[in-house]
């Protein structure tokens, strides 16, 4: 044996839980994405929410600019912020958001979440994807959407009914042993979750 | 004996040293090859196609790669030109204006520059030259080739300033005494003699600073947006460096998306030999016309 816990941020799939042998996870948190624009982004003023439809045309590029979601919005270009394409992040958007739909070429690739939610900050006609934690840290920097009229909360993120999240899980093989099952106590007791929710992500309590 | 014997030791350890680096040298090499195999021999020409866009992880994958190559060229282009015009002068300057040992302090502090880590210059770049180019121009959003150019070129001007300076010193021991001599004013011997003769300075620091330039990963991930497109000058781009890098880490093993990028990366490598071929036969011209 090589390594007894594996860190996963998405759901395990089924062909990775038959390669494991007696395949076991332990959810430690939620990670949640939040639309999050800038604060004088004329949009706030007009909408609260944006349905799935409405984000997937913003992110396609199929609205180029807010006035074509909103008529009383001004025409400035609608500028896109993800983080990079194939990385873990983006694919929870893909699949919870836009399915089968592509985001367009021209948007803007951050390479870290900070720098995503620091473009948003400076920019006020982007739209970006920022996780619950730096949004929360940001508060007043950026202004979150409600999706589908679901507000990103702690409460909402944990019932399921907001859907841009992923679970973070620890994945091992078998029963753990007595030196494993001590170390999933710390990070699954009370200790382990507040550093959870400390980090910027919803405990599982 | 004694002395001999140590000859014989040092000049092992010197060749052991300059075969071992030029080993792995290769092997580097023959990595990348081998890894962008199937790259080449399954996609092969539609990998430069104009058409053929960058969807990697699409449903309907697409590796376009000749944006990020037109990309990388665009960017250290621009900034090796703004890196030129402040290089030159800031050495001309620091050897010719100032007394010698405030040059030198200046000298120091610039080289200081150059050992910034680039996520810094990245991140001065995103909050100042990206946000200042939205407030500004008027853009949408400022992440955008020029934006990458300049904060590559800032990145650069201490390796130009270090060559030129060196170039500037030789030529001064050279001419100055002789075109003071012949009555010719200190602006007419920095004009007329100093300029042409460091020619060769100027475009060893250039071929220097553009090879460092397309290898610069992270300060130009940070401002030039990463959009797979083809670059415009107040547009948003991508280079093969910091496609690499954005890439690489959530990439899956043995995929063709990771060949693919290995391609680019080989791409990179040529792009490097030719312009370092070209400094280096230019150089050898100038030579010729020089004896």
């Amino acid at each position: 044996m090589t390594t007894t816990f594996g860190m996963v941020a998405r759901e395990v799939k089924d062909e990775e839980k038959e390669a494991i042998k007696d395949e076991k996870e332990y959810q430690v948190g939620i990670d949640a994405l939040t639309l999050a624009v800038n604060p004088e982004n004329p949009v706030t003023k007009v909408l609260d929410n944006l349905t799935k439809d409405q984000i997937v045309a913003l992110f396609s590029g199929e609205y180029a600019t807010w006035k074509d979601l909103d008529d009383s919005l001004p025409g400035e270009e609608v500028v896109v912020i993800t983080r990079d394409i194939n990385g873990g992040a983006h694919e929870v958007f893909q699949k919870n958001i836009m399915g089968d739909t592509d985001v367009k070429a021209d948007a803007i690739q951050a390479s870290s979440m900070g720098e995503l939610v620091q473009s948003v900050i400076d920019n006020p006609y982007a739209i970006g994807y920022a996780s619950y934690g730096v949004a929360n840290q940001n508060e007043g920097k950026i202004v979150t959407l409600k999706v589908d009229g679901v507000e990103a909360t702690a409460e909402n993120i944990i019932d399921g009914s907001y859907i841009i999240q992923r679970p973070l899980l620890l994945v091992t093989s078998g029963e753990p042993t007595d030196e494993q099952q001590a170390f999933l106590d710390v990070v699954l007791g009370e200790e382990g979750q507040k550093t959870v929710e400390d980090m910027g992500f919803i405990p599982m309590g | 004996m004694r002395k001999k014997f140590a000859d014989i030791f040092f000049k092992g350890v010197i060749i052991t040293a300059a075969v071992s680096v030029s080993a792995l040298l290769v092997l580097m090499l023959i990595h990348i090859i081998r890894e962008s195999i199937p790259a080449f021999s399954t996609l092969g020409a539609e990998m430069f196609q104009a058409d053929t866009k960058w969807q990697p992880v699409s449903g309907t994958p697409q590796f376009g790669l000749l944006p990020a190559i037109t990309g990388t060229l665009y960017v250290s282009a621009i900034a090796v030109i703004l890196a030129l015009i402040f290089g030159v002068g800031g050495a001309l300057f620091l050897n010719y204006y100032l007394p010698d040992n405030i040059a030198k302090i200046f000298l120091s502090f610039i080289e200081l520059v150059a050992g910034i880590p680039s996520v810094i210059f990245g991140f001065i770049g995103l909050t100042v030259v990206v946000k200042g180019f939205a407030k500004i121009g008027k853009m949408a959003a400022g992440q955008c080739v020029l934006a990458a150019g300049i904060v590559l070129g800032v990145m650069l001007l201490p390796y130009v300033i270090a060559t030129c300076s060196e170039s500037v010193q030789n030529a001064r021991k050279t001419y100055e005494l002789s075109a003071l001599a012949l009555g010719l004013s200190k602006e007419a011997v920095l004009l007329k003699t100093i300029l042409p003769s460091i020619r060769r300075g100027i475009i060893a620091a250039a071929m220097m600073a553009f090879g460092r330039g397309l290898g610069e990963t992270m300060a130009v991930m940070m401002v030039i947006g990463n959009s797979p497109i083809f670059p415009k000058f107040f547009g948003r781009g991508q280079t093969i460096p910091a496609l690499t890098a954005l890439e690489m880490g959530s990439i899956e093993y043995g995929s063709m998306h990771l060949s693919v990028l290995y391609a680019a990366n080989a791409v990179l490598l040529i792009l490097l030999f030719v312009v370092l071929g070209c400094g280096h036969m230019l150089r050898r011209r100038l030579d010729k016309d020089e004896t």
